[in-house]
């Protein structure tokens, strides 16, 4: 094989920064006003789907940094209080890569079933988090709700976004 | 050669790896928590941080969602193309009960005029409104607000009164130089002087993250009726009087739930209101705007 080339290294580099764009791309999708009643007010945690996917397919090009950056975009885009997100996703990527062995090229479902106790883990310590800080009690229900959604979109998140670009990664 | 490549490979990753391993997890995690704790001591440099990503984010999500706002329009076309029949009586019904309200207000306010000339009020300055649409539904659960496609350029100043319709959605918070964020008034942070209509009794209205704000401060001696309509006091001085709120929806343990006159769920756009709006009225004003202001339901 020849030496690779300045476009050759250029276009990896790009491939490279899909998962932080992709996870970036869902966060903002979570704000847009696409029209459905209280999807601004629900706000699907897609962000953390896309955090928990790429820290066991490619743990590499989403290190603890990225997850913390991308967190804090989503705390600045949300209003949700600044770093709040960020401590969510930094957690989320650390757990994740620890069980990055035993899950990683496991069958869909698997990941799916995965995904629950720590969308529900993630969404009760924000809840918590948030109460603890700011004194105030948000209804539980609606957590629960948020907690539903993400986890009920994941494979469709997945499956429209991730899953074609991790694909689009190893050519 | 093989590990050349792969040498290669590596070495695109590692920028981000790099960065990666000098700041552990541990240590990112409580950077996280110590900006949270910040931003409860001092929220000001993170209100303007987060203005002007905002002002970044305005243009790319305007852009993103003009498709989305093209599918949604056309549905809600071939909709209204089914029921155009039922659609068209409902509205000359709804016009002719308005042009009563319109002679009503009319009179009114001719009535005010000369009540305040009576008393030597001040003539109130018309109100001047802005109309911007929303690019952005932030929130979740812990923030009740949305990004508007307007700011400092646009002439939008920090703590306008922004309405959809007949009703009050919220106010501007946080300003940057295109774009704005609305706190609406369902929010936990929104607190706003309120009047019950009927008995012209002051309370505050705060907002809990429910979809139901409630009465706060009420006099014990009070009497509040469910459907009891709520409007601005006005005298937070950043609100001009008058602008409808709310209707009482429930009284349960003393506690009572407004619900806002507003479809806070399914905002498009909202108009800002100038601070200076003495009152809610004006004759000239165009046939929509009336409607917004006169807050007949």
């Amino acid at each position: 094989m020849a030496r690779t080339s300045p476009t050759q290294r250029l276009d990896q580099a790009a491939r490279n920064l899909l998962p932080a764009l992709t996870t970036l791309g869902l966060g903002i999708v979570a704000i847009l006003p696409i029209g459905l009643p209280l999807w601004g007010a629900l706000a699907p945690p897609l962000m953390l789907i896309a955090v928990f996917y790429w820290s066991l397919a490619r743990p590499g090009l989403m290190p603890p940094t990225v997850a913390f950056l991308l967190g804090l975009a989503q705390d600045l885009m949300t209003g949700a209080p600044l770093g709040l997100s960020a401590l969510i996703m930094v957690l989320t990527q650390w757990v994740m890569r620890g069980q990055q062995r035993f899950l990683v090229k496991r069958p869909f479902l698997v990941l799916w079933a995965a995904f629950l106790p720590v969308v529900t883990t993630a969404i009760l310590l924000e809840w918590v988090i948030y109460a603890v800080f700011t004194f105030h009690a948000v209804p539980i229900l609606d957590s629960l709700v948020r907690l539903g959604l993400g986890f009920a979109l994941f494979p469709v998140v997945a499956w429209l976004v991730l899953i074609p670009t991790h694909r689009l990664l190893q050519p | 050669m093989a590990q050349r490549s792969a040498l290669a490979q590596q070495k695109a990753v590692l920028p981000w790896r790099t960065i990666g391993e000098r700041f552990s997890s541990v240590i990112l995690a409580m950077a996280a928590v110590a900006l949270i704790v910040l931003g409860r001591i001092d929220p000001a440099p993170i209100e303007k941080t987060r203005a002007s990503v905002a002002d970044f984010m305005a243009p790319i999500l305007a852009a993103v969602q003009r498709p989305i706002g093209t599918v949604r329009d056309n549905l809600a076309l071939s909709q209204g193309l089914f029921d155009l029949a039922a659609e068209n009586a409902r509205l000359r019904e709804e016009n002719v009960r308005l042009q009563q309200w319109q002679s009503t207000a009319l009179a009114l306010e001719g009535q005010n005029k000369v009540l305040r000339g009576i008393v030597n009020l001040d003539p109130a300055a018309p109100p001047i409104t802005r109309t911007e649409p929303i690019i952005g539904e932030p929130g979740g659960l812990y923030v009740r607000s949305v990004l508007i496609a307007g700011g400092q350029h646009d002439g939008l100043s920090k703590g306008q009164a922004a309405m959809v319709g007949p009703g009050l959605v919220g106010r501007i918070t946080e300003l940057g130089r295109w774009s704005a964020r609305v706190l609406l008034i369902t929010d936990i942070n929104s607190r706003i002087p309120v009047i019950l209509e009927g008995t012209r009794t002051h309370a505050i209205l705060a907002g809990d993250n429910s979809p139901q704000p409630y009465l706060m401060y009420l006099p014990k001696a009070a009497t509040v009726n469910i459907g009891d309509r709520l409007v601005t006091a006005g005298h937070d001085g950043v609100f001009p009087t008058g602008l409808a709120v709310g209707r009482v929806a429930s009284i349960e343990n003393g506690e009572i739930r407004v619900q806002p006159i507003a479809d806070l769920d399914r905002l498009e756009y909202v108009e800002l209101v100038d601070s200076a709006v003495q009152s809610a009225l004006t004759p000239e004003a165009a046939p929509a705007e009336e409607r917004n202001f006169l807050g007949v339901p």
